[in-house]
């Protein structure tokens, strides 16, 4: 459910980090609860962003939730494809359902992510 | 606060059902994906938890008169099985709650309100009694109600009663039995689909829910509930009708029937019945790419008309959709205006009720 491979923040965000570059999506967690994806609102490419800061929006039948960039540096790629099948973050939340790729600005951000034994625990807490 | 529970609680925790506070219940807004629970209720049938909504009964000589003095609809024009859809409105037409109504003789009426108006419309009604000779029983703790729906609800439902289920209309009652057991049955819904609505005491309500779910019936949650309502256009006490609206700008003059006799907020009732009124809920499709929500302005060029007051994702026009109190003169079908999606203006279209 929660790779160890990759990293993860408390709002449900995870990132795959790759040198200065890294990946970001949602959780399977957060698919989950959020369930049927029918929209997604994604950052336009070369934007500069902070830590924390809203940059996408990803709708279920349900509700709109915000993803917030897990790092600060400048988008550099998002997923064209979530356009016409936002689904994928559904069906595939740690691949095929990726959101954007981030050029970090200040790596040192990567130590304060979370593991995934430590996102495992924050969501224990939350139930 | 303790969240309250249906009778059949137990049973939606147990098939996996996504419990949320509703209104100060504890109710399962999905047991799988919402679009699928739509998508099967539309093209099949599916099965509700409604036991929350508020049930009573009013009995006695002037029964009929007495409902009839509360409501824009003709309660004496009903005949023993047959319902109506209504208001409760206030003396200047704001619309208090909707319900339905129930003849099943000249003394006895059945009532089916809004959860989240229940204790309201009871001392609502108890407070106009008044002279009439007539009493009313607040039947929903004893007794539970389940909504049974889609295009094959009828027919599948049709072995385990004694009643010719499919050759019911449209909103009519019986008291029947389902699997053996006494029910009243009424063919009722949210969903615009075909289907029946089944209300039982709680003990029974509880078999009868187990054996339609042995009989192949989907348990739905409220999240499909809401989008198959938002498509077909009904509306949703709290968010598309409240004490600021009444039923001529809700689109709901079908359901006003002056019949000679007063009835509460009959005056601004009837004068914009007649004259028509200044603004008009209608019904939207997005033309563009989002999902439109509750409270997102709708506007005509750089001009605010008002917020939506209900939005979403139709999963039968893979599109958003939503409802709106537009001024009459943008009312028409077809009228292009926009939506604001978080800062983003996207297109919308007028469009008839239902929307599908």
């Amino acid at each position: 459910m929660y790779p160890d491979e990759l990293k993860y923040t408390a709002s449900h965000e995870w990132i795959e980090v790759a040198g200065d570059e890294a990946r970001v999506g949602i959780s399977d967690y957060a698919q989950h609860q959020l369930s049927d994806i029918v929209y997604v609102e994604l950052p336009e490419v070369g934007r500069k962003v902070k830590k924390g800061e809203a940059v996408a929006v990803v709708e279920s039948s349900k509700m709109a939730a915000d993803c917030y960039s897990p790092l600060s540096g400048e988008i550099i790629a998002v997923n064209e494809s979530l356009e016409e099948s936002p689904e994928l973050i559904n069906t595939s939340p740690y691949g095929d359902g990726w959101l954007f790729r981030i050029r970090m600005s200040n790596p040192d951000e990567v130590g304060q992510l979370l593991d995934a034994g430590k996102y495992q625990s924050t969501l224990d807490e939350e139930h | 606060m303790t969240l309250k529970h249906t009778p059949l609680y137990e049973r939606h925790v147990a098939a996996g059902g996504r419990m949320v506070d509703f209104g100060g219940w504890e109710m399962p807004v999905q047991y799988r994906s919402p679009v699928e629970e739509h998508h099967a209720v539309r093209r099949d049938a599916g099965i509700f938890d409604v036991s929350h909504m508020g049930r009573f009964r009013v009995e006695g000589p002037q029964a009929g008169e007495f409902l009839d003095s509360l409501v824009p609809n003709n309660v004496l024009g009903l005949v023993n099985g047959k319902l109506l859809y209504t208001q409760i409105c206030t003396p200047d037409g704001g619309i208090l709650d909707d319900l339905i109504i129930g003849r099943w003789s000249a003394t006895e009426y059945g009532i089916v309100v809004n959860a989240a108006r229940l204790d309201h419309d009871r001392e609502w009604i108890l407070s106009h009694i008044g002279a009439f000779d007539c009493r009313l029983t607040d039947e929903s703790t004893q007794t539970g109600m389940i909504a049974i729906q889609g295009p094959a609800a009828l027919a599948r439902l049709a072995p385990f009663t004694t009643e010719k289920l499919v050759e019911m209309k449209p909103f009519r009652q019986v008291r029947t039995t389902l699997f053996g057991h006494a029910v009243a049955l009424s063919t009722t819904g949210y969903t615009g689909e075909k289907g029946c609505e089944v209300i039982a005491p709680n003990d029974v309500i509880k078999v009868i829910w187990d054996k339609l779910t042995e009989a192949g019936f989907p348990p739905i949650g409220l999240a499909a509930r809401d989008s198959l309502r938002l498509e077909k256009g009904f509306c949703l006490y709290g968010s598309d009708i409240d004490e600021s609206t009444t039923p001529i700008e809700a689109g709901l003059a079908w359901t006003v029937k002056p019949n000679g006799r007063p009835f509460i907020g009959d005056r601004v009732v009837l004068s914009q019945l007649e004259s028509g009124p200044s603004r008009m809920l209608v019904g939207f499709i997005l033309e563009g790419k989002g999902i439109p929500r509750h409270g997102y302005g709708v506007f005509a060029g750089d001009e605010l008309l008002a917020p939506a007051t209900s939005g979403g994702y139709s999963p039968t026009l893979d599109k958003g959709v939503g409802m709106a109190y537009v001024p009459i003169e943008l009312a028409a079908e077809g009228t292009s205006l926009a939506i604001d999606i978080r800062g983003r203006r996207v297109p919308i279209r007028i469009a008839r009720r239902p929307m599908v």
